[in-house]
């Protein structure tokens, strides 16, 4: 009886308590527009994302002595999510994180950068890698300037492929040489391979092969283009029809094919660059090849150049402080550091060097030779505006490819019909 | 509630069918019938418990087994590691006893007045009320955040416990209770010159404490539990961060520590698992004496 | 329905119950019409209008319901498996709950635990439930592992399959809300005097009929609250089938939630998602209209 009676009293003071207490928050911080208040809002999961992600903004903080700089982060998966409704109400943050693959979704919160805007800055396209300023580039607009770049790789379990005797990829293979290593991977309980449901996971196969990318340069889809849907029965027939690859065991299983890779599951999955040292060093223990996509009908192989990187809010207040913010984030100096934790490969032509650097010696030449490779011949991801929708609409379908259920050029098709 | 109504009708059939009674044989079947049942449901929940005692490597591994190459207890030491654990239970505790009081205090008063005073319209406010319950989150929770902004309640404590602190669900359960109260109760403290409040709050609020203890636990597995509103309206997840979305952070873009996320599920199933079986009692009886099972 | 226990009052005390009743009521009455009825009200408004998350906003008059019944292929589908999963799903959970409160009689020994045990799902996080039930589907799981190590028989690929999914996806709902109903029933059996559940509980055409005529019509208004409140959350599924099955393969377990739930977080397209919240909400409001009706030929309130 009096535990309820507290209970009440207490119900109504919290409200008074939680306004005078709970004051400090709001995104709405920009400040006004001569303020350098400037906030960051950046993806990191797990203590050691968030350590690297500080020291980058401690850098930047270092080198903008007199300036306000906040960090905000969420988990990879959340951070799009969240991005969707701060940009619903005119709330991103002044130096926003975006991804190659996901700016098509939200160019419309993102200012063009024009090359004064770069100069403010102080960053140069010409001290960035070749095909570097293509990865957060829109229709021919350029929206941000990574902080790294990535492209595709073929992973491979050393040990499995020795296990089943099976040829070793290499660079300047080609597919028939990567399907008699699946074929011959694929025994004694595992396979030779495993299919990928992510968007770059999957087509960067089929687009080697084919030699060209499923969305033309002007931005519209091409997904019955007969090479590109030709390639892509091919690669879903991996699973449907010579069976050296597994079933997906739910369209929800986003990482299938690196799981099932990480897992000693599968003998070869395609994953990008950036978990090259995290395959390398894997827990299981097992010994990790990295070798480029192979080579495609065309005699090269064809790889798109993707990457993450910081662009500017629209509707941030203070377009200077906030370039000086994202050039300080991009200094060399950051960039720098990133290179030389090993996290990921800079998009600064003078920093990827130390990349390697920091490599293990164990496995650095192997890493250098296969990103050398797997970098030689690349192009921006093109990207149409209803992306989002066709890769929603082809990830669960997918499954239903894999299991030989629909052919996936005939629902490429379907998709292009949809959402031309 | 039909509690005394229905009685009389009850005892008659008892009684008719007293000497009637499932026999010792069927008695055996049924507990063998019941915890087979029990065993089958518990087996995910082992299963749970087991895999987060893997490595994280192990999980998918075929063909499946129980228990990993090791027994990993470190697995629930490092979820703390891993990022602000501790934090994330610490908000989500928080904000799941101060929802939880807001919306008994603002169930009770409200079931209160629905359920034992009159007044004009009381009726279809009520039913209009209840209309609410039929309302998809999903449909609410864009202007939700649109109006967080306004308030400037974004990323606040504020905007995770009161949005959803008004429901009409406690207020349904609050009223249906109150309403089997006798009247007589009430009345004579009238006599006795008791106003309103000082009735409301010394007799009929400890009349209702089983109601009371249902709708806590309600409310505060649906705080402790919630997902998709913390996700938007949080900003600072070191700060504001509960549970659930704790949860998601072991996904990160290299992949997910599965190992790490199934032992930091086990450990935030602890407080609500003890909730339930301290309140067992209270649960039951609170269910069937705010009648949810009346009209 | 209201007990007129009191003799009508007049006058100054019945508009001083009135004053006091509305104070009594102001905190829920101001609570839900700021945090229920505007943003509903919002989401009216944004149905009639073109509303992307981030650009041009302007009135569209009835596009968005034209677009959805004829120009939006995942719509139908949204429907249709939203209405089987519902189907499916509230007799399966409301007969076996039932079931399980009935079999859970006083004379079972650690009947406490036992409730406490069928009731943990309910109060797990639901994303922690699924990443169980994945481990136990997919054919590197739990069941599969089994059935080929014991039968040597290799079991669907249940979630990836297209009849399965569905089925699937509702066991495991089942699952985690069974324990839910459990306990209603379990509560309102309470109330009955011990003879007349345990004589139901006999084998045969008897315990058959004793069920049959006394005990669910006892219950009955506790059996009619359950499937109301369960065919709600069940129109209402999303997070099941988003995290098992990923509403696949296809579209063969997408909800309407999840088609909402695309269109304005993924598609960014919100005045489409509020019209199709709309639609889901006009369907709720349809069925559980439709129960109440027919409440009146098997639910028995005693007086």
């Amino acid at each position: 009886m009096k535990h309820i009676r507290k209970a009440i009293a207490a119900a109504a003071i919290i409200p008074l308590a939680l306004s005078a207490c709970g004051g400090t928050g709001g995104a709405t911080s920009e400040g006004g527009s001569d303020s350098k208040d400037i906030v960051i809002e950046m993806w990191a999961g797990g203590e050691n994302d968030q350590k690297a992600i500080q020291t980058q903004v401690d850098i930047a903080k270092k080198l903008l002595p007199d300036y306000n700089i906040e960090l905000r982060t969420a988990p990879w998966g959340d951070f799009f999510t969240k991005l969707t409704t701060n940009m619903a109400s005119g709330n991103m943050a002044c130096v926003t994180g975006m991804n190659s693959g996901r700016l098509s979704s939200y160019v419309d919160g993102f200012v063009e950068l024009t090359d004064a805007d770069l100069e403010t800055a102080g960053l140069k396209k010409s001290e960035l890698a070749p095909g570097a300023d293509e990865v957060l580039m829109n229709k021919g607009k350029l929206y941000g300037i990574p902080f790294d770049v990535a492209t595709m790789l073929v992973y491979y379990n050393e040990d499995q492929l020795a296990a089943a005797n099976a040829p070793v990829p290499a660079p300047g293979w080609n597919f028939d040489d990567f399907e008699a290593t699946a074929k011959a991977a694929t025994a004694n309980g595992k396979q030779g391979f495993a299919v990928g449901m992510g968007d770059f996971q999957w087509m960067a196969l089929p687009i080697s092969k084919a030699g060209l990318q499923p969305v033309k340069e002007d931005g519209t889809l091409d997904l019955t283009n007969e090479k590109f849907a030709a390639a892509a029965d091919w690669y879903a027939g991996l699973v449907s029809e010579q069976k050296v690859a597994a079933e997906v065991a739910s369209a929800s299983e986003l990482g299938w094919g690196e799981d099932q890779f990480s897992n000693g599951n599968a003998a070869m999955a395609v994953d990008g660059t950036w978990n090259a040292v995290s395959y390398l060093t894997n827990e299981s223990g097992f010994n990790v090849g990295i070798a480029p996509l192979p080579v495609g009908d065309s005699g090269e192989s064809l790889g798109l150049v993707l990457g993450s990187g910081f662009g500017i809010a629209k509707n941030c207040e203070n377009k200077e402080a906030a370039l000086k913010v994202m050039g300080a984030l991009l200094s060399e100096e950051a960039q720098d550091f990133v290179a030389s934790s090993g996290r990921s490969y800079p998009a600064r032509a003078s920093s990827q060097p130390k990349y390697f650097e920091s490599l293990d010696e164990a496995y650095r030449d192997k890493v250098q030779a296969a990103f050398e490779a797997g970098f030689a011949n690349v192009q921006g991801q093109r990207v149409s505006d209803e992306w989002a929708q066709v890769s929603a609409y082809l990830t669960p379908e997918l499954v239903n490819a894999y299991a030989g259920r629909a052919k996936l050029s005939d629902i490429l098709a379907t998709a292009q019909g949809q959402f031309k | 509630m039909s509690t005394e109504t229905i009685t009389p009708r009850a005892q008659e059939a008892g009684s008719a069918a007293a000497p009637r009674k499932q026999g010792r044989l069927g008695l055996i079947l049924r507990h063998v019938t019941i915890y087979l049942a029990a065993a089958i449901f518990v087996l995910p929940l082992v299963y749970a418990f087991f895999s987060a005692l893997k490595p994280n490597t192990e999980m998918f591994s075929m063909p499946p087994r129980l228990i990993g190459s090791e027994v990993k207890w470190s697995n629930f030491a490092e979820v703390f590691k891993f990022g602000p654990f501790l934090t994330y239970i610490g908000n989500s505790l928080f904000v799941a006893v101060a929802g939880t009081l807001v919306v008994l205090f603002v169930s009770a008063t409200a079931g209160y007045a629905f359920g034992r005073m009159r007044w004009k319209g009381r009726d279809a406010v009520f039913i209009a009320f209840l209309a609410t319950l039929m309302v998809p989150a999903e449909v609410t929770v864009i202007p939700m955040f649109q109006m967080m902004q306004w308030f400037g309640w974004v990323d606040t404590f504020r905007s995770l416990i009161f949005p959803f602190a008004f429901g009409a669900f406690g207020t349904f359960l609050m009223r249906q209770f109150f309403r089997g109260i006798p009247f007589e109760l009430e009345e004579a403290a009238k006599v006795d010159g008791a106003g309103t409040i000082r009735t409301f709050v010394t007799i009929i609020l400890p009349l209702a404490k089983s109601a009371l203890a249902v709708l806590a636990v309600f409310t505060f597995l649906g705080f402790w539990n919630s997902y998709l509103w913390p996700l938007i309206v949080t900003v600072d997840y070191n700060a504001h961060g509960t549970l659930p979305v704790g949860l998601a952070t072991f996904s990160t873009q290299q992949g997910t520590r599965w190992d790490l996320q199934m032992a930091a599920t086990i450990i935030s199933m602890v407080p609500t698992t003890l909730l339930v079986i301290v309140l067992q009692k209270h649960l039951i009886k609170g269910i069937a004496m705010a009648g949810l099972g009346g009209r | 329905m209201l007990r007129s226990a009191h003799a009508p009052r007049r006058g100054a005390l019945a508009r001083k119950e009135a004053r006091q009743a509305l104070g009594f009521a102001s905190p829920a009455l101001v609570g839900l019409a700021a945090f229920t009825i505007v943003p509903v009200g919002l989401s009216i408004v944004m149905s009639f209008f073109h509303w992307p998350t981030f650009g041009e906003r302007y009135p569209n008059g009835v596009d968005n319901y034209i677009r959805l019944f004829t120009n939006s292929p995942d719509f139908w589908p949204a429907l249709r498996n939203s209405f089987v999963y519902a189907l499916l799903y509230v007799p399966i959970n409301v007969i076996l709950a039932l079931a399980l409160a009935m079999g859970l009689g006083p004379r079972i020994r650690g009947r406490a635990a036992l409730r406490v045990l069928f009731f943990i799902p309910v109060v797990t996080p639901i994303v922690a439930n699924v990443l169980v039930w994945k481990m136990l589907l997919q054919p590197q799981g739990l069941f599969n592992g089994i059935s080929l190590s014991v039968f040597g028989y290799q079991l669907p690929n249940f979630l990836a399959d297209p009849q399965w999914a569905m089925i699937m996806v509702v066991v495991m709902s089942v699952w985690q809300g069974l324990g839910y109903n459990m306990l209603i029933f379990s509560a309102a059996l309470e109330q009955l005097p011990e003879t007349v559940v345990e004589a139901a509980l006999i084998d045969g055409a008897y315990g058959f009929r004793m069920t049959w005529n006394i005990v669910l019509p006892m219950i009955s208004p506790s059996l009619f609250f359950a499937t109301v409140m369960t065919m709600i959350s069940a129109l209402q599924v999303f997070a099941q089938p988003q995290l098992l099955t990923g509403g696949g393969p296809g579209n063969a377990t997408q909800p309407l939630v999840q088609f909402i739930y695309n269109q304005g977080f993924k598609f960014q397209n919100l005045g489409l998602a509020a019209a199709a919240a709309w639609i889901l909400f006009a369907v709720i409001i349809a069925i559980t209209a439709l129960q109440f009706k027919a409440q009146k030929r098997w639910v028995h309130y005693e007086h």
